[in-house]
């Protein structure tokens, strides 16, 4: 995806010169990532070894960015987030007119829904759970099998699929035009009235790169406030990005590489794998969550199969399956109890206290509102 | 993703090298060091990694083909060579994000 910066930051400022976001007190992203084992006793001191990177390096790798990227051909405007806000929440999106986006991806959920797996059209069970939308405007592939290119492209999906809404596109883009405040917020946010599936999508998808994670204790911490997070805590980011290796994959401030990793679920799932057949590191391969938040979004792992961060943190030391798929960075850790608790105590720094979002009013047929 | 041998980019593992390419590209931080390189028709570039996790490197060719990717452990090497004019694009299929593209003159 281009995308031109200089532009997307200005769009971004001008957005926000009425209501600074807190996030943006964050500074660049510095990705040099170079993880080595570190020192980390159950109940001593804080500090890395003296061969791997400092401390300061370790956490130089996540501080926040300072601005949202939005993409040249669909460059942000408050009309546009407005009018994906609204088809955000809309349920006339579904070919039965009973469920939203928003249905799925609750905003008190952290923009899930607490299920194991999701459910979709006549309250069938989905194969999958429902993943964040947080953060998501630096993501590059979408889904948990990354076959969507963009958050433009990944809004249809669900609308166009029959299991998930329905199914209808046509119907729901037919919906959206029959009510004349939708096509005001059309003209206002694309320049005509026009209502179109692709602008749909580009309106969603600019609503949802503006969701995006306040800062937690830990970027506190990231950003020099030693009291933000607990000694047990600081000990689980050691291990976090040492001994237990987890950095690995879940690297840079968002904890993602985006990559797509076999991390040993007992599932026959073949997730990217289907996607880039005869990839064998790609069969059983989901993509890496955020772990923004991720305290508060239980049940765990593309099939909502650990109920619990400690449980999560002991699949990571033994729980795993072996298999010619799994992850070469998958290996038995040798955790103790006490590295475990370090490293769930880390995880739970993460959770921000985000800004509520409003239900939007919607906008109805015949009135004219 | 269709994955069919490409003639164009001659994928050779780390372990039958015996030389390396004039031209070498870092992986570290899972990126590559540049987004763009050009180099002469036929002639070959080394990528090494200088990560500490494993990545792939796929190739796909002027035509849209897509060459067989090689895995390369922390501290691998692999060698590719550029046999036809046109524009490649790199990339790690793990570390999707992880692209480039040569252009071979």
């Amino acid at each position: 995806m281009s995308r031109d910066k200089t532009d997307c930051v200005k769009q971004f400022r001008g957005r926000h010169m009425r209501r600074p976001p807190k996030f943006l007190r964050g500074l660049g992203i510095g990705l040099t990532a170079s993880l080595f084992a570190l020192v980390a006793h159950a109940a001593g001191p804080v500090a890395s070894s003296g061969t791997g990177p400092s401390l300061d390096q370790l956490k130089s790798e996540y501080k926040r960015p300072n601005a949202i990227p939005f993409p040249h051909d669909n460059l942000y405007s408050d009309a546009k987030a407005a009018l994906g806000q609204m088809l955000f929440f809309d349920p006339r999106l579904s070919v039965n007119g009973t469920m939203s986006c928003a249905t799925c991806h609750n905003p008190a959920l952290n923009w899930q829904d607490g299920l194991k797996v999701g459910v979709g059209h006549d309250e069938k069970q989905l194969a999958r759970a429902t993943p964040t939308i947080l953060d998501l405007a630096w993501a590059d592939l979408l889904m948990w099998d990354g076959r969507k290119n963009s958050l433009e492209d990944q809004a249809s999906g669900p609308v166009s699929t029959p299991a998930e809404m329905g199914g209808a596109l046509g119907a729901a883009v037919g919906r959206v035009s029959a009510v004349p405040a939708y096509r005001r917020a059309f003209k206002a946010a694309f320049g005509t009235d026009e209502v179109s599936f692709a602008r749909m999508a580009q309106a969603i998808a600019t609503f949802e790169r503006t969701q995006v994670s306040n800062k937690s204790p830990f970027d506190r911490w990231i950003d020099g406030d030693e009291t933000a997070i607990s000694d047990t805590a600081k000990r689980g980011f050691l291990l976090f990005t040492g001994k237990a290796n987890c950095a690995a994959c879940h690297s840079g401030w968002r904890m993602t590489d985006d990559g797509f990793h076999d991390i040993g679920l007992p599932s026959a799932d073949l997730g990217r794998g289907a996607q880039v057949p005869g990839v064998p590191v790609l069969q059983h391969a989901f993509k890496t969550p955020t772990l923004r938040n991720v305290a508060e979004r239980a049940p765990y792992m593309h099939d909502g199969s650990i109920a619990t961060l400690h449980d999560v943190v002991v699949h990571y030391d033994t729980g795993f399956v072996e298999r010619p798929s799994l992850s070469p960075e998958m290996h038995r850790l040798g955790l103790t109890e006490q590295e475990v608790q370090d490293l769930v105590m880390f995880l739970e720094t993460l959770t921000s206290r985000d800004d509520p979002v409003a239900v939007p009013e919607l906008p109805v047929k015949g009135t004219d509102q | 993703m269709k994955r069919i041998a490409l003639a164009a980019a001659l994928l050779l593992p780390a372990a039958t090298l015996a030389a390396w390419a004039a031209q070498t590209v870092s992986q570290k931080d899972k990126q590559f060091a540049t987004d763009t390189l050009t180099v002469k028709a036929g002639e070959s570039v080394t990528f090494t990694n200088d990560d500490q996790v494993t990545h792939d490197i796929t190739v796909t060719g002027p035509d849209g083909s897509t060459a067989p990717g090689v895995m390369e452990k922390p501290g691998d090497h692999a060698t590719l060579t550029f046999a036809k004019p046109g524009e490649y694009k790199v990339w790690c299929l793990i570390h999707p994000k992880m692209k480039m593209t040569i252009t071979a003159q």
